[in-house]
This record gives structure tokens, sequence and C-alpha cells, in this order.
């Protein structure tokens, strides 16, 4: 059985059908560009993954739990998800971060401060960026926290769902290159070239 | 010292100065006219209506009939609830009624029982113009508080999402809303708390007054009510939310109202 596995999908949005018959299997450790035209339900899939979009057929597991009601929370908790519009929750960046690391299933990362504080440079966010309210910061900024906060949370699975919108060229390269050499199951859903020649299995429907 | 009675025929009186209204209304076009002379109707109405129904059951004025009139009254703001915050009655009626039924009639027995201290918690005369009043303001409370964290999590459901990516725990990541919606239930107490007698004298006090009771004593009473009101609707909308919430999520977390 594989790590990641989509059996028999078969999704309707909107009255359309979007996914019928679909199959993927996806191994652990392995990076997968999910780069599908638009419209076709690229974004709904990874949803599928945490339980935000439940499909009207077939059947999904994780690391070979099968996904229901009752098991969703322990696979959500295996998931790291960064969205394209990167929706961290409002207010000072050191509280949000904070908060996040005393929800229960965070608790056991120990995190510092001071880890956060050498990301921001890592990632060309200025250090008073910590003071700042989220609602202050540009899509670009909010986009970088939201892959810091990602890397913190140490998930096994990360989804980066459009993560590089808004970014300068220099700086996607660098973000890329970063998350790629993380030992994760890593999926994307892009259209950006970026993500060429990378050793990605690409899948598209 | 009661309060003077008035005559069944006096009140109109006041028709005597709706007229001047009525032509203002006309000569200028502003149509309220309809509408004026319609509510002032179904008040008149409605109140009499009461009015027999109150003189009964303060006839009887018993533990039974008095409760059944209060659960009557819980089940009709419980109802307003529902239907003004879009719920569903098969699914929410209940827990609202619970969630804010029971704090409302903790508050008042135990008003009656200890501030008051009458020797029958049940006496009509008490229970159920308190009642009235604490139900009242809870229900308005209600609505304002379920609208706040229902709408607010259906207008920001990416957000929603997100937290529930990062904690996978539904109370925690529904926390921002659940808190918006206890401030703006309570924002409006809060602020009629702080100005009540400055501003003006709240209706029980005048009633009080009129009826012949001392400034003093109606001015306790009043501190009570106020009191009360403002413990009520706190746990009240609590309680509302934290029952109509099993019913509002799916298994998967999501909100299906």
């Amino acid at each position: 059985m594989a790590y990641l596995e989509f059996r028999n999908i078969q999704l309707k949005y909107d009255q359309r059908l979007i996914f019928s018959g679909f199959n993927l299997e996806i191994e652990q450790h392995e990076k997968v560009l999910f780069c599908a035209p638009s419209g076709r339900g690229k974004t709904s899939l990874v949803k599928m993954l945490l339980g935000f979009v439940v499909p009207d057929q077939g059947q999904i597991s994780v690391a070979g739990v099968t996904l229901t009601g009752e098991t969703v929370n322990s696979i959500r908790s295996q998931i790291c998800y960064v969205s394209q519009d990167a929706d961290i929750p409002k207010g000072i960046v050191r509280d949000v971060f904070a908060a996040v690391f005393k929800f229960q299933v965070n608790r056991h990362l120990n995190y510092q401060e001071a880890v956060l504080c050498d990301w921001l440079e890592t990632m060309a966010l200025p250090q008073d960026t910590l003071e700042k309210n989220v609602d202050a910061l540009s899509g670009g900024e909010r986009q970088r926290l939201a892959v810091i906060l990602g890397i913190l949370l140490d998930r096994d699975i990360w989804i980066l769902d459009e993560i590089t919108t808004g970014l300068d060229l220099t700086l996607k390269t660098k973000m890329v290159e970063l998350l790629l050499s993380y030992d994760k199951t890593i999926l994307v859903v892009s259209h950006d070239d970026i993500y060429q020649n990378r050793g990605l299995r690409e899948v598209s429907w | 010292m009661g309060v003077q009675e008035i005559p069944f025929y006096t009140p109109l009186y006041l028709l005597i100065f709706v007229l001047p209204m009525v032509i203002i209304n006309v000569k200028l076009g502003i149509g309220l006219n309809k509408r004026t002379i319609y509510a002032l109707f179904r008040m008149t109405i409605q109140l009499v209506l009461v009015g027999f129904f109150l003189q009964y059951i303060f006839l009887f004025n018993n533990l039974w009939v008095n409760s059944a009139y209060v659960l009557f009254m819980i089940g009709a703001a419980g109802l307003s609830t529902v239907k003004t915050c879009g719920l569903t009655i098969k699914n929410q009626f209940l827990p609202i009624v619970i969630g804010f039924g029971v704090p409302n009639l903790v508050m008042i027995l135990f008003i009656n029982q200890f501030v008051i201290g009458l020797d029958n918690i049940f006496d009509a005369q008490y229970y159920i113009p308190l009642m009235g009043m604490l139900l009242g303001n809870s229900l308005s409370g209600n609505i304002i508080g379920i609208n706040t964290f229902y709408s607010g999590l259906r207008q920001n459901e990416r957000q929603y999402q997100y937290r529930l990516a990062l904690s996978a725990n539904q109370w925690e990541s529904t926390l921002p809303w659940y808190k918006e919606a206890i401030i703006a239930c309570m924002n409006p107490i809060i602020a009629s708390t702080e100005t009540v007698g400055l501003v003006s004298l709240p209706g029980m006090m005048t009633g009080q007054i009129l009826g012949g009771s001392m400034p003093m004593t109606a001015i306790v009473y009043q501190i009570v009510i106020m009191g009360a009101i403002l413990i009520s609707r706190y746990f009240g909308i609590h309680f509302s939310i934290l029952l109509t919430r099993k019913k509002a999520f799916d298994r998967y977390d999501r909100l299906i109202l």
C-alpha cells in the first residue's frame, strides 16, 4: 500500500464532475508536482487529503489509515498545508506563532522565538516583522511566514499550494530549493516553471 | 400609595397627537402613516391579550401554571433566535432553548430565593416579569452572538481551514470567532450597564416608582436585575453556542449550517 492513496475518487463541484474514477498513489518522501490545467481541481485534490473537501465516492488513505470523520484529525496533524493566500491567523506575528505552538497537537515541538528570528533572516524578512500585525504585511511576506511556520511544524507531509505567487525570482528560487531539500513527502500545486527540472514527479489529468 | 388607575378609554386621547403626525406625513409625502397606525393598533391588541392572560395567571398563581408560562416564553424566544439567525428548527431549536433557558431559569430562581428572599420563589408577581426581562435581554444577546460566530466562520472559511490544518482541533480552530461572538454579545449590555440611570431611567425602575415604591427600593431591584441580566446573558451565549455547534459541523469539522 502506498503512503498516500486516492482510490476511485469521484467529486462533483457546482454540478460539474471534476473527478471520476481518479486514482493516484504517492510513496513516502516522494515529491510530486500537480500541474493539471486550471479548473481541473488541483486544490480540491489536496483539500481532499485534509478532509476540507470530501469526495462523493472513493477512498483516501494516508500512511495506511483511511480518511474518515474519526481519523481526519490525526491525519491533519501529519500534514502541513501552505496555501496560496496564506491565511495565517490574525494578530501580531510574534503572538500568532506562539499561539500556533500552544495548540495541543504542536506543544511537543518546543518552539523558540529565536529560531523564528533566524528564519526571518533566511527568508529575507526584516526582524521587525515580529512586531507587525499580519494584516499589515504584504501577500509575499505572509506567504514566507506561512512557509516558515510550515517548516517549524515539522510534519511529514507538505502541501504547497501555489506558494510562489508574489515572490521575485531570486527569492522564489531560494525558497523552492530550500523546501525541496527536505526529506518530506511534498505535494506541490503550481503552474510556475520554477519547479521544472528539479526531479519532481509531474502529475496531470 | 398605589398607582392612579387609568380608565380604559383615556389612552385614546393620545390619538389627538397622532392626527397632526398623519397630516404632516401626508403633506410631506413621508410614507409612515400605514405602518404607524398598524403598529399602534397591533401593540394595543397584543398587550390587551397578554394583560387578560396574565390576569388569570396571577389569579391562579400556581407553580405549574407559572412555570408553563415561563417555558412558553423560553420557547418563543428560542424560536425567534432560530428564525433570526437562519438556523434549522429541527436541529437547533432544542439546543438554543436549553442553552439560554437553563442559565436564565437558574438565575431567576437564585434571585427569588437568595437575593429577594421570597417565601414562594415561583410567585407570579416576581417570577414572570423578572424572567421576561432576563429572557428579553438574553434573546437579543444570543442573536448577536450566534450570528457573529457562524457568519464569522462562514465568511472566513479559508482562514478557518488553515487553522484546522495547523491545529487539527475544531475547538482551537474556531476560538477566534468564538471569542468575537462573546464580545459582540456582551458589548451592548456592558455599555448600557455602565450608563444606566445617567441617560434614562430604566423601565422597571420607572414602573416601580409609578407603582408606589420608594426610589431606593426601586434602585435596589434595578441593581439586581442589571447584574442578573449581565450574568445570564454571558452564560446564555456560551451555552447556546456550545450546544448548537454540536450539530453545526459535519464529521470533518466543516460548517454545515
